[in-house]
């Protein structure tokens, strides 16, 4: 038996061998794979739990609802998008006011949060670079371009339109070349005693289409350049531009045509009964006058009558006499005016007029009636009263004769005047030359040009059925530092920097003299683009106002009548609708009393804006107004059950002329609103913001910027007004919107907007009172007080209607002078900050959103309001000590006080 | 169990002894304090713990691999290890212990700026629950983040080295993935934004609670934490 002893080295080989192992690299290989595999199986496991976690997850907010996760609404919406929604966010703003650290973040968490909710509904980009943004224009000029094609085709076709018109030769017979015509116009207007220089309108005529040719010659070359240079064809800006100088020939060629047809009409009409009859008449005429002077006699001759109690019974006889024909004659010259428009725009057709220092042109049938058949009944009136008083001394009575004698003395020049025109126009009829005449007889039968408009037409139909192609207004807002785009497969909504971040009011003056705090509405405002992106419009929105059409020859005279809320200036409003995926349309009253119907499966909602108040204005009185028959319709409407929604506003007393007392406002839809809603419209009140003078108690001072700009926004909760609660709302002209004492039945109102529960808001009843404080009451030095009858705040402005069944029924904005263009359109000055600076703020688009909720509730989808922006709570004031005393703790005792712990251990250990 | 306790105990001694761990305390209180200051506690700006808790998550980036730098690192580097393995515990005890122990610093650290979040809700009417899952997003990002410390820890014997390593995962696992989501498409941006530890706290410090970020946060720890554990093991037979 023998011993054997085993070197350490030896011994690890055998235990080696034992394993299986024949070396140390074989042994490290073996546990080496063995921990690479169990280590890539457990990363296996966290991939797989984390795929599973990622598919089925619980998400919730619990911060405050809405701040970071997706409102109702905007879950609905985005759930029911039919097809995949890209939103880009574009924020590369580098300025204090539009910084992207600043302003990016929750643009970013919004989206996230969106994409997160619905990733195969909604996918999200973020821009930042040049290079990006390159590709992404690239993208949605892609996505144009089978929409692009019909664009440069009406482009082409357009090109060709204007050469043809301005050939001279060789045109076709159906569509006479434009310049042709002006051409054989012009040459028909320089002939010698030309027949159509007598007609003002064709020279007008001349004038217009010279201009709109030249017009349209330009036109053309802003259009190559807005199409053909570098960068973004701007196709939707080149097709409006071939509207305008569409619609502007259009209207030149049709009053061209039925100026000229009516011209034509009147050259053929010496044969009418009024002309041939016409010389007869008007000795008849002047007979008649003369024979009324005669009564009293010449104004030269000094002795009175010998019988004057005679004389002016003479005179009342035959005054009657002939003003009874007079007014015959003037109704046969009216009834010549309807038959041939034409001679209504002859210069002989019109008469100056001077009334005290007035002087007025007025047509030869007002001129018979007025100056000679009414105040011949008048005065025989006067004169038979001064006949039935026994006791008139002499002297009064040969006052009267001779105002009678002088009074007779101009009828008779009248007559003469109106005589000598009514001759010359029909000597003028039988003496048409025949340049004049080559015009007319192309004018027959309104056969002028007609294929040219037949041409325009076909062009605007294929205008209106172009698809909606942003491509500029993308070009445009990537220029801008800040923007949200948001595509469909085929369409493109692009949300500005004020839209996402719109300006907020109610955080204001938190630090005075800096710009109002901006908040995050990307909520209500990118789902509200998904929406008209990926959703057919709920509601056709009708404007319903009064726009009556001043006869052509008063036009230099009188404006067109209309509201103190003009269809005409509602042009941004009507985009904001548009915008919001509404439909919208037009109902003038003074045209139509037939409402237009509203678009396949959406619902009417009528905007009713105030109808012209009845101003007394100058010349003919006959002219249609907003009357009985529009009441009745828009009752009418109204009753069937529509939803309605009143726009008012302050109304100011009106003047006609400076010399004339001011008329009391009148608002039409009054007594229809406390009748039929127990609402009361205070017109005649306007909202004021004073600052409460403490030097003198009582007493205000008028801020410029606020009478102006005058922020409101104490909205209640009612859906309308909620969202609205953290935006900047500005307004102007507000009047109160009260319930009258008792609510008819069946009816609910709600409040939407009233103003705040302060003493330096009041409603002003009398605000020329108010002007006449700041100007006159210099020892105020332009303060300004309240007035008996002003109305105290709180009131409200804005009320919602509801039936009992809790039916929308109508809304009545007491705010409706805050949406017109010249306000939503402008930038809102501010003087603040460094040495008082003036800068300005964007305009306050809240305002049409105010519009927009109430077309959304009335529609019966309240739920599609946007939730607003969510306002978090913000830091309260400090004070100075405590800011100081925290700025010490936080910053200095507590990291001192870790340092001297881990300083005083570290001694204790050292002992 | 009861050795994890026992360990937990004895690491915790060791980080409240070393001089680094004030040091990284005072500069993690000093920084947060500033950015409370400037971005949270201003008059008029809205009352949100947020943009405190972002920044302080990107601080403890570069702030917990200072604190697990010393807590394997040094056992190899003086040989104590060796000691501690003589004795009846396992690797995966070793590691919790050393977890649980720095962990347990990380908090009071944390507890620390609780003053902070007291003044704001002092100051402005603001939703508790708000701040209190900004908290609990820290804690869960911290846990993960001291995972991986640890793990760089068990690597080398060097601490800067193992401090340099730890804040490069973690470099790599938020601002790099950040970075890299901005590169590709959309499959490369799901996964790395997947990746991106600190996109996930970003809904806590929003006062979202998503189970989403809760399991890649917990995950992330275990995941590292085994690792952990094996490169420990690795040195038996290595």
């Amino acid at each position: 038996m023998s011993i054997t002893t085993q070197t350490p080295s030896k011994k690890a080989d055998m235990n080696q061998q034992k394993n299986g192992f024949t070396t140390a690299s074989q042994r490290r290989l073996k546990y080496g794979t063995n921990v690479l595999i169990m280590c890539l199986a457990a990363l296996v496991v966290v991939i797989f739990l984390n795929v599973i976690s990622f598919k089925k997850h619980y998400r919730k907010d619990l911060a405050v609802a809405g701040v970071y996760q997706p409102s109702d609404r905007t879950k609905r919406i985005v759930q029911a998008a039919k097809g995949p929604v890209t939103l880009t966010s574009v924020y590369t703003g580098r300025d204090e006011e539009n910084s992207r650290d600043k302003y990016f973040p929750a643009v970013q968490d919004f989206l996230q949060e969106l994409s997160l909710y619905a990733p195969a509904k909604v996918k999200v980009e973020h821009v930042s670079t040049d290079a990006a943004k390159a590709e992404l224009l690239a993208r949605i000029q892609g996505k144009y371009s089978g929409q692009a094609k019909e664009y440069k085709s009406l482009i082409d076709d357009f090109g060709t339109f204007s050469t043809d018109i301005s050939a001279v030769q060789n045109a076709p017979a159906t569509q006479p070349a434009l310049k042709q015509s002006l051409l054989e116009i012009s040459a028909a207007l320089n002939a010698e005693n030309a027949y159509l220089a007598g007609f003002p309108q064709v020279a007008d005529l001349q004038a217009k289409l010279t201009r709109n040719l030249q017009t349209i010659a330009d036109g053309q070359d802003e259009i190559k350049r807005l199409t053909k240079a570098s960068g973004m064809p701007r196709y939707s800006e080149a097709k409006d531009k071939i509207t305008q100088l569409l619609d502007q020939l259009k209207e030149t060629v049709t009053t061209g045509q039925k100026d000229l047809q009516s011209i034509a009409d009147l050259s053929r009409a010496g044969s009418d009964e009024f002309f041939k009859t016409a010389p007869a008449r008007m000795q008849q005429m002047m007979d008649l006058v003369k024979a009324v002077q005669a009564t009293v006699g010449d104004p030269q001759d000094t002795n009175l009558p010998t019988d004057p109690h005679a004389a002016m019974q003479a005179y009342a006889q035959q005054a009657q006499k002939a003003s009874t024909w007079l007014h015959e004659e003037a109704t046969r010259q009216e009834d010549l005016a309807k038959k041939y428009p034409a001679v209504g725009e002859m210069p002989n057709w019109l008469a100056k007029v001077r009334s005290g220092i007035v002087e007025q042109v007025v047509p030869l049938p007002v001129l018979v009636r007025s100056q000679i058949a009414d105040e011949q009944t008048n005065l025989r009136q006067q004169v038979r009263q001064i006949l039935q008083m026994s006791d008139v001394p002499a002297d009064r009575i040969a006052a009267v004769i001779r105002e009678l004698r002088n009074i007779s003395a101009q009828q008779i020049e009248i007559a003469k005047a109106v005589s000598t025109q009514i001759n010359n126009i029909s000597a003028k009829l039988t003496k048409v030359d025949s340049a004049s005449q080559a015009v007319l007889e192309q004018a027959k039968a309104g056969a002028w040009q007609a294929g040219l408009v037949t041409r325009i037409d076909d062009m605007k139909a294929r205008i209106t059925k172009l698809p909606e192609i942003k491509l500029s207004e993308v070009s445009d807002k990537l220029e801008t530092p800040n923007a949200v785009i948001a595509e469909t497969a085929e369409k493109v909504e692009v949300l500005s920097f004020d839209d996402v971040w719109p300006q907020s009011e109610p955080m204001r003056n938190m630090t005075p003299g800096q710009a109002p705090r901006r908040v995050f509405n990307g909520d209500t405002a990118i789902t509200g683009a998904i929406l008209s992106l990926s959703q057919p419009p709920v509601a056709t929105v009708i404007f319903t106002h009064y726009m009556g059409e001043v006869p052509q020859q008063m036009r230099q005279f009188m404006p067109p009548q209309t509201g103190s809320i003009p269809y005409e200036q509602l042009n941004t409003l009507r985009q904001q609708l548009t915008k919001a995926n509404f439909i919208v349309k037009e109902w003038n009253l003074a045209k139509e009393l037939t409402s237009p119907a509203a678009d396949k499966d959406t619902k009417a909602i009528y905007v009713f804006l105030p109808p012209p108040q009845d101003m007394p204005m100058p010349g003919p009185q006959n002219q249609p107004k907003f009357g009985d028959a529009q009441q009745a319709k828009v009752k009418e409407v109204l009753d069937k059950g529509a939803p309605a929604i009143f726009l008012c506003r302050w109304e100011p007393p009106a003047r006609t002329a400076f010399f004339m007392q001011p008329t009391e406002p009148k608002y039409a839809y009054e007594d229809l609103l406390k009748s039929k809603y127990g609402i009361e419209v205070s017109y005649k009140f306007r909202t004021v913001f004073g600052i409460p003078e403490q030097r003198t108690p009582g007493y205000y001072g008028v801020n410029v910027q606020r009478w102006g700009y005058m922020p409101l926004n104490d909205f209640s909760d009612m859906p309308i007004g909620k969202s609205l609660q953290g935006r900047r709302v500005l307004m102007l002209d507000v009047c109160p919107v009260t319930r009258t004492a008792q609510t008819p039945d069946g009816v609910k109102i709600d409040t939407i907007l009233t103003t705040p529960n302060r003493d330096e808001y009041w409603a002003a009843g009398d605000v020329m009172k108010l002007v006449q404080q700041v100007v006159s009451d210099r020892e105020k030095g332009g303060l300004v007080s309240k007035q008996p009858g002003d109305k105290p705040s709180p009131f409200p402005v804005a009320l919602a209607v509801t039936s009992d069944k809790n039916e929308p029924i109508a809304v009545v904005l007491g705010t409706g002078g805050s949406v017109l263009d010249g306000y939503l359109g402008e930038r809102v000055p501010r003087i603040g900050g460094k040495n008082d600076r003036l800068s300005f703020d964007p305009p306050p688009t809240a305002n049409a959103d105010l519009v927009v909720n109430s077309v959304l509730w009335l529609s019966g989808r309240a739920d599609l309001i946007g939730a607003g922006p969510v306002i978090l709570p913000p830091v309260g004031r400090i004070p100075d000590a405590q800011l100081a005393f925290i700025r010490g703790l936080v910053w200095i005792l507590m990291p001192a006080l870790v340092l001297a712990a881990g300083a005083a251990v570290f001694a204790v250990r050292r002992r | 169990m009861g050795n994890v306790v026992t360990l937990t105990r004895r690491e915790l001694q060791a980080t409240f002894f070393s001089p680094i761990a004030y040091v990284v305390g005072a500069g993690f209180l000093l920084l947060s304090g500033y950015f409370f200051l400037h971005d949270v506690l201003v008059p008029g700006n809205e009352a949100s713990m947020r943009p405190l808790f972002d920044s302080m998550a990107k601080l403890l980036v570069f702030a917990i691999p200072l604190l697990t730098m010393r807590s394997l690192s040094e056992e190899l580097s003086t040989g104590t290890l060796e000691t501690l393995m003589t004795a009846p515990v396992t690797d995966t005890q070793v590691i919790l212990g050393k977890f649980a122990g720095i962990m347990l610093f990380y908090l009071t650290l944390l507890a620390t700026t609780l003053v902070q979040a007291a003044l704001l809700l002092h100051y402005a009417e603001m939703p508790w629950q708000a701040v209190a899952m900004g908290y609990i997003g820290l804690l869960l990002l911290g846990a993960a983040f001291t995972a991986v410390g640890l793990f760089a820890s068990t690597l080398t014997r060097y601490q800067i080295l193992a401090a340099l390593l730890g804040a490069g995962i973690l470099s790599a696992l938020t601002f790099m993935m950040d970075y890299l989501a901005e590169l590709r498409g959309d499959a490369w941006r799901v996964i790395t934004a997947g990746m991106n530890l600190l996109g996930h706290f970003d809904d806590f410090s929003k006062g979202i609670l998503d189970t989403r970020a809760v399991i890649i946060l917990i995950s992330t720890s275990v995941f590292f934490l085994f690792l952990a554990v094996k490169a420990l093991e690795s040195r038996r037979w290595r």
